[in-house]
């Protein structure tokens, strides 16, 4: 097993926590791992300093995401072990797609093989959240996973400040549209 | 002083001021009324690039900004959707003050309006889908003020918009990366399917459209209006702008064809689930799919007249959409459910806005008189002539909005058994009278307006040269 392994690795669990825990502990402590992946790899592509923006960004929203949903108060839904089951399933079926779509996507995107395959299994993680709940937390942490999937990839095509600075900005302004999707109902009245 | 300072710094540093300001709404909605007017008034009036001498100043307005080895430029060519857009804002936000809208609208609008002008603005242009993202999370407060839950369409509305950017973005790089003949030729079609797929999350096609009746049932009217007014004409200038810009799209007969495609059936299908609606809400959002299905249909003709259409099609779409949301605000203002089961006497407590409401629907649907009949007109007859074999669908979309349109007056004009309290205000009425009168003047004088809007097209040079 190869060193940029690992990162891979690290996605692909910590994809598997966010779909399967549905707490906003467990979700956190998976976003942190899965960002602390897409450093990784990043780094690989781009300079370590716009590699860390990334990195930073991505903890900022998910704090901000939780911090929401602490101050919201209620606990997030949870889910039974048929429903953990079928989850399981739609995981490991996800990253089989993932892998098998591989030597497509490389022929079709001129990037490394651990960045594309990292960002194709956060792709698809992504996805599958979204597809799965229609609460705000778990929506917006699915939104970011789908975006740090995305961007591993453009990363390695595209490495413009701008592009990291306002891919930054969309990720944060994900966390803020989330957290505020969270709390709208219990701010003061708009009018 | 640089074009983009003007209008998309400008326009941004104001919106963030008037979220400090958004207690006093009177005072921010008025500034930013009369921000977005003398901003339409510079655009219309002030020439880019060349040297303006005011009494003893001279005045240089340059093209381009620098932002981290970027450039965000705008030219002369650009100046007459600056006008139509900042003109659009200031009526919509003239409205929003009379028609009671929350406090974040006004800031927010204006970013939004910056951010896509910013959008257009933007070189290379694969930075765009970027810009538009930051649009779309600006105009979350917008539909979902404090205090009001965020339901399932504002949440479908943010997703759609999302998934759409990594498309653009992958396909920009295609078509951005330098000299396009050097590309494998393999790469093109897909990289055409990709631009595609991400224009269809962003313009709701279908079948990613079933977001937009929850969206604008889900939401106060007059935001929805507002958001599906700004986003969605401002990605189809975007868009003609990509394909201005990629020669190889400009000759992909196929790509014109499923463009075409698309529009017809978004014009059916909307067209089809507007005549079984019992929700006039919802018909709003029929209404943006089906206005995007004919804007779709003239660009796939890929001719001058199609592209003219196009262009003089998003003043009527405009201005009808902004008559339906204004009487729908009016309604709902007052707590006015707009379900078929509560219309009863709605006519008698809301005669002006009822008035409003079916006109901007008749408008929408292309009946005679009205803003939207010669631009529906031009449309079918130029899609007849060149697809007569699919014209009998259109008009069977058209038929079924039609119907849909029908069944909501015959649902307004039931009276109430006893009579009820007339509820608008002047100020409103004063507002929808307005809109009836463009809708009407629209509709008997189209030249003296369409021919002005025609000039939107520069912003896309390239496509002047179509036959």
């Amino acid at each position: 097993m190869s060193l940029q392994s690992i990162p891979v690795l690290l996605l692909i669990l910590s994809s598997f926590f966010l779909i399967l825990f549905l707490g906003w502990r467990y979700a956190l402590l998976a976003l942190i791992v899965q960002y602390v992946g897409v450093f990784w790899l990043i780094a690989q592509t781009l300079p370590i300093g716009l590699a860390a923006v990334k990195l930073i960004i991505g903890w900022m929203a998910g704090a901000i995401l939780a911090s929401s949903q602490i101050s919201l108060g209620e606990d997030l839904p949870v889910s039974d072990l048929s429903g953990r089951i079928f989850r399981v399933f739609v995981v490991i079926f996800g990253v089989i797609v993932a892998f098998s779509i591989l030597p497509a996507a490389e022929a079709w995107i001129p990037v490394e093989r651990s960045l594309l395959s990292g960002g194709l299994i956060l792709l698809i993680s992504g996805l599958i959240q979204l597809g799965l709940t229609s609460n705000p937390f778990r929506l917006s942490i699915g939104l970011l996973t789908f975006l740090a999937g995305f961007e591993m990839i453009y990363s390695g095509l595209v490495s413009s400040v701008l592009v990291v600075g306002l891919l930054g900005l969309i990720n944060l302004g994900v966390g803020v549209a989330g957290s505020y999707f969270i709390l709208s109902s219990s701010l003061e009245e708009a009018a | 002083m640089s074009a983009p300072v003007i209008w998309i710094v400008i326009p941004l540093v104001t919106g963030m001021i008037l979220w400090l300001l958004r207690r006093r709404q009177w005072l921010s909605g008025g500034i930013a009324v009369a921000l977005s007017a003398l901003l339409a008034v510079l655009a219309a009036a002030m020439p880019i690039g060349v040297n303006l001498r005011i009494g003893g100043l001279q005045i240089e307005v340059g093209e381009s900004l620098f932002v981290l080895g970027r450039s965000f430029t705008l030219t002369n060519n650009e100046r007459p959707f600056l006008v139509m857009i900042f003109t659009v804002c200031a009526v919509w936000f003239a409205g929003s003050i009379i028609l009671r809208q929350h406090r974040l609208f006004t800031p927010f609008g204006l970013m939004v309006v910056s951010a896509l002008i910013g959008a257009l603005a933007v070189q290379p242009f694969l930075y765009a889908a970027l810009l538009v993202q930051l649009a779309v999370l600006l105009s979350i407060p917008i539909l979902v003020p404090p205090g009001e839950v965020a339901q399932s369409g504002v949440q479908r509305f943010l997703i759609f918009q999302t998934l759409g950017m990594p498309f653009i973005l992958l396909a920009g790089w295609v078509f951005g990366s330098g000299d396009i003949a050097q590309i494998d030729p393999a790469i093109l079609p897909r990289a055409a399917v990709l631009l595609g797929i991400g224009f269809a999350l962003w313009l709701a096609v279908f079948p990613f459209y079933f977001w937009l009746p929850q969206l604008t049932d889900q939401t106060r009217p007059y935001s929805a209006g507002f958001v599906l007014s700004l986003l969605p004409v401002s990605i189809l200038m975007l868009g003609l702008d990509f394909i201005s810009q990629v020669g190889w799209l400009r000759s992909s007969s196929v790509m014109f064809l499923m463009i075409q495609l698309t529009g017809v059936l978004m014009i059916i299908t909307a067209g089809v689930w507007a005549a079984f609606q019992d929700e006039i809400s919802r018909l709003l959002g029929y209404a943006v799919i089906f206005e995007s299905g004919y804007a779709l249909l003239t660009i796939g003709l890929n001719s001058l007249p199609g592209y003219m259409i196009f262009a003089a099609s998003l003043l009527p779409r405009l201005l009808g959409l902004f008559v339906l949301t204004s009487a729908l605000a009016v309604l709902k203002n007052k707590a006015q459910p707009t379900d078929f089961d509560h219309l009863q006497g709605v006519f008698q407590r809301f005669p002006v806005a009822v008035i409003a409401l079916i006109l901007a629907l008749f408008s929408i649907s292309g009946v005679p008189l009205l803003a939207g009949f010669p631009v529906r007109l031009e449309a079918l007859e130029l899609f007849a002539a060149q697809r007569p074999l699919l014209i009998g669908w259109v008009l069977l979309g058209n038929l079924g909005f039609l119907i849909g349109v029908l069944r909501v007056l015959l649902h307004v004009i039931r009276l109430a058994e006893e009579p009820a309290q007339n509820l608008e205000r002047w100020a409103e009425r004063v507002v929808l009278f307005g809109g009836i009168i463009f809708l009407f003047l629209f509709g008997i004088m189209p030249g003296v307006f369409y021919q002005s809007v025609i000039f939107i097209l520069r912003v896309a040079p390239a496509l002047l040269t179509a036959r």
